[in-house]
């Protein structure tokens, strides 16, 4: 039975070890964890809030918090990247919540503005296309896809993020690929001439 | 949920339902049906169609990384970092630090004299001053190292730190 994803192990947590020389102020700990981790944060809040400054301001956020936990993180709770995408959500959550956003399966139509069949597709037209896409899922599917397919995440570490259980973590997944490739049906056949 | 999964064994109704959800890259499966699921596919042409059809969608989404930061985001995240503490900095910390802990031993074992702990404060600033003044010129540049040794000089064992002394102040 798979249900509630179990608390994650940090025995294996690349973060400690940097954690600790963070809070000594250690240059270059503190530049190898911004490399491995401000991108993603980004990445995840832009697919989360739609918007590149809002998404920026919650990264600045989550890492204000990271450097005032650096000092006090107790290894054994959780991992700390985990903690971290949750941060993440909460933020761009609370953000949602202010603009005003419904965080239900309600997403705004696709307007009609996909390219023709016969016309082609370079690959950063193609990566807006998707990523339009993508930004036309209800909030929860993106997040899933996300997490799972852009960000690598296993599936309990996604369901932990999210806070819901693997069930229900599949099931979001699954609707959220079959509305991508209904979204992108136009633009499948481009993608197989690309590379060839 | 329905239990579609045979024991020892993958149906296909629970491998198209691994597809849907993490497409066609068996890294993105779940760990624990991953082999079962790769032998699946190995042995079923009906499978390895649901893979083939999954992967195109795989490869549009790898088409489309997220957004970066801007050079600028980074810069300020870099600002609001900790700073490195300066050695005259770590060394005053640690100096105010032994001084406090050899106040509290000595008021630990004279506590029934009120001057005890002023009076330990200011011989234990002595004691700090000497040790840093004589150390300063040849021991290592590590400051934590040299507070280690410190304590070690005064105390046996770095595990003061342990220590609860709360009670005897």
């Amino acid at each position: 039975m798979r249900a509630t994803p179990s608390p994650e192990s940090s025995g294996d947590d690349p973060d400690i070890a940097l954690l600790v020389e963070i809070a000594r102020g250690d240059s270059f700990a503190i530049r190898t964890f911004v490399d491995r981790h401000l991108g993603r944060t980004v990445g995840l809040a832009n697919r989360v809030l739609r918007n590149q400054a809002d998404a920026e301001e919650v990264a600045q956020e989550v890492f204000l918090r990271v450097w005032k936990q650096a000092p006090t993180w107790e290894p054994g709770r959780a991992q700390f990247a985990t903690w971290m995408h949750r941060v993440t959500l909460n933020l761009c959550y609370d953000r949602m919540r202010k603009k005003r956003e419904v965080l239900g399966d309600d997403f705004p139509e696709l307007e009609d503005d996909a390219a023709g069949p016969g016309e082609a597709l370079h690959e950063k037209e193609l990566a807006a296309r998707v990523n339009e896409a993508i930004a036309r899922l209800p909030v929860r599917q993106r997040i899933a896809i996300t997490l799972c397919h852009t960000q690598e995440l296993s599936n309990i570490e996604a369901a932990a993020v999210m806070e819901i259980s693997v069930e229900a973590l599949e099931s979001l997944l699954a609707r959220g690929r079959r509305k991508l490739k209904d979204l992108l049906r136009p633009q499948a056949g481009e993608l197989l001439g690309i590379g060839q | 949920m329905t239990n579609d999964m045979t024991s020892g064994g993958m149906t296909m109704d629970r491998f198209q339902a691994i597809i849907e959800a993490y497409g066609a890259n068996p890294e993105r499966w779940p760990s624990a049906e991953r082999d079962r699921g790769e032998a699946f596919v190995a042995n079923s042409p009906e499978a390895a169609q649901y893979v083939a059809q999954a992967r195109l969608l795989d490869d549009m989404l790898d088409a489309a990384p997220t957004a970066d930061a801007s050079a600028a985001l980074l810069g300020h995240v870099l600002d609001t970092a900790p700073r490195p503490q300066t050695r005259s900095a770590q060394v005053a910390s640690d100096q105010r630090t032994i001084r406090n802990r050899i106040a509290d031993v000595l008021a630990f074992l004279w506590p029934q004299t009120g001057i005890a702990r002023p009076a330990g404060l200011l011989l234990a600033s002595l004691m700090v001053g000497f040790f840093f003044g004589f150390s300063g010129a040849n021991v290592s540049t590590d400051a934590e190292s040299q507070n280690e040794d410190l304590f070690a000089y005064y105390f046996g064992s770095p595990e003061i730190d342990d220590w609860d002394l709360g009670d005897v102040q």
